[in-house]
């Protein structure tokens, strides 16, 4: 469904992938696990369109979109929930939410179904609804910024290190969301430095190091790689 | 006291049009990052396309305003096509746009001095009587069409901006551009949006006030001065800190022009505006951005 070829991306002068190909096929949980800088970002900025590729290709659903703006890959319902959830700050958790609906037409009927739809998945949402954004925790902005993705419709979710920065108990919770949003059909693109946790939901995953995938397996196989548990050592194991 | 009310209505009113060319700075300023220093020109082209439905079309007055007014939406977005979009990419893009606007402003003015010369023009107001009795007390008609007229535009920009998508998606914008576009958020539509409004509501200024001030190649700049400080006091960040902003420096140099020194109007809005800088750089409303400013 999303097939990643050869790309490579740099910011200025500074080169930060090299050579990245990857794939996702529909239903699945791909991860791709990395330590901090090690380009994991800057690949789902690619795939978005934030950042042109300067070699290589990426195809979504058959069709090339790398030179695509990041307005019509979201209308592609190709959706990026950025690292450090990225709220609108000035607005309230529904209207970040209705937001999320940007990529495409909804009627009112369907705004409130998919409203209903987020708040089904995340209840705790609730009550929060007429706050503005700057003012929830780091794990309600999560779940904000999760639903918000949501709302777009996703074929394909990409999610930004979800993990990052919220206690133990709400990592969990989010991981298990994760795995919940998988079940209801949608693929999920999952970056992290979380690897133990993010090979519990995976189906497969992708390592990539210094900006160059280094290795590619099933989840459960790398589960129970003593090897790579020692390499990555720290970054969560 | 009849005096104080007819100054305090003529303080609102001059302070009214201070504050929808404040709103075009701030709302161009929060969405697309750019101080517009050709803002008050907009003001300027509105007037002169009133000066021309009405002078020269023989429109009447309601016509002539919905027409000017749109022409300068529709200017504002031309302006940006050609001044904003070429040079917003480049790197640290802050000083070529501003250098961009500066240019543009100049050729704007000189080309108007070119169509319509030096001499400025009369345009009438809203109303054909001049004053009404207020509780017995005698008001310019016009400047209380300034002002009803102003706050129905700040009522519904307000509800455009809360309670619309497309207003929402507007600050989404402001607030966080790259985020809005993963969103799907057009951002350069939007971006085409607000020099619209902004362009719009300065032709719209320029249009209210052309009765009082006369239609000339300068109006605008002297205009935008103001506005700009006035922008500055409202926080350069809210449609309220505008409102409120053009307010206080139309009043004040209402008040003052009367009741300290009539040769010194012009500066009392440079007061204000150095007072703020020094002791409230983020304004009223503001959170501390003034550093762009
Ligand atoms: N905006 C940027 N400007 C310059 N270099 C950047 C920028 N963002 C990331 N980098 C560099 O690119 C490399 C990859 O970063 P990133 O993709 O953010 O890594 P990760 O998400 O895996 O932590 C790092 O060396 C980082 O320093
Ligand atoms: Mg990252």
């Amino acid at each position: 469904m999303l097939k990643v070829d050869n790309i490579s991306a740099s910011y200025g002068k500074v080169r930060a992938i090299t050579d990245v190909s990857l794939e996702v096929r529909e239903g699945e949980v791909v991860a791709l696990l990395g330590v901090n800088g090690a380009g994991k970002s800057t690949t789902l900025k690619t795939i978005s369109g934030l950042l042109r590729t300067q070699d290589g290709s990426i195809h979504f659903q058959d069709e090339r979109i790398d030179r695509l703006s990041p307005e019509k890959i979201a209308r592609r319902r190709i959706v990026h929930v950025p690292e450090g959830r990225r709220l609108f700050p000035g607005l309230t958790v529904r209207e970040n939410l209705i937001m999320g609906t940007s990529n495409h037409k909804v009627s009112k009927v369907d705004l409130n179904h998919r409203l209903d739809y987020v708040l089904e998945i995340f209840p705790d949402l609730k009550p929060l609804y007429s706050q503005l954004s700057w003012s929830l925790s780091g794990g309600q902005q999560q779940m904000v910024a999760i639903g918000r993705g949501l709302m777009a419709d996703p074929v394909i979710l990409m999610l930004d290190e979800p993990s990052l920065g919220l206690a133990p108990v709400i990592v969990k919770q989010v991981f298990k969301t994760i795995r919940d949003i998988n079940a209801r059909g949608v693929t999920v693109l999952l970056v992290e430095q979380n690897a133990h946790l993010s090979l519990q939901v995976a189906h497969r995953a992708y390592l990539i190091e210094t900006g160059r995938i280094v290795r590619e397996d099933d989840a459960d196989t790398l589960l129970h790689d003593e090897n790579l548990q020692k390499e990555m050592l720290g970054a969560g194991f | 006291m009849q005096e104080f009310i007819q100054l305090t209505v003529a303080g609102l009113a001059i302070g009214s049009i201070y504050a929808l060319v404040a709103l075009g700075f701030v709302l161009i300023y929060t969405t697309v990052d750019v101080v517009n220093f050709a803002q008050g020109d907009f003001a300027m082209i509105g007037a002169y396309f009133m000066v021309t439905c009405v002078l020269s079309w023989g429109l009447p007055w309601w016509l002539a305003f919905v027409i000017s007014v749109v022409l300068a939406a529709i200017a504002g977005v031309v302006f940006q096509l050609l001044i904003y979009q070429p040079v917003k990419n480049r790197p640290r893009s802050f000083v070529p746009i501003l250098i961009a606007t500066v240019g543009a402003s100049i050729f704007i003015e000189q080309a108007y001095l070119i169509m319509y010369g030096a001499v400025p023009y009369q345009v009438p107001g809203m109303f054909s009587v001049q004053t009404v009795s207020l509780g017995g007390i005698t008001l310019y008609s016009q400047y209380l069409a300034i002002i009803v007229i102003t706050a129905a535009l700040v009522v519904l920009l307000s509800w455009f901006l809360e309670k619309t998508k497309t207003g929402l998606q507007m600050q989404a914008t402001a607030q966080d551009p790259d985020t809005a576009k993963l969103m799907g958020i057009h951002t350069a539509w939007i971006a085409a949006l607000v020099f619209a409004i902004s362009a719009g509501t300065g032709g719209l200024a320029g249009i209210l006030v052309a009765p009082v001030f006369n239609v000339s190649i300068s109006m605008g700049s002297s205009i935008a001065l103001k506005a700009f400080a006035a922008a500055v006091v409202g926080g350069f960040s809210s449609v309220r800190g505008s409102i409120i902003g053009g307010l206080i420096i139309g009043l004040v140099e209402t008040y003052g022009a009367t009741y300290i020194s009539g040769s010194y109007r012009d500066a009392f809005a440079f007061i204000v505006l150095i007072v703020f800088l020094v002791f409230r750089p983020y304004g009223l409303f503001g959170e501390k951005t003034s550093d762009k400013v």
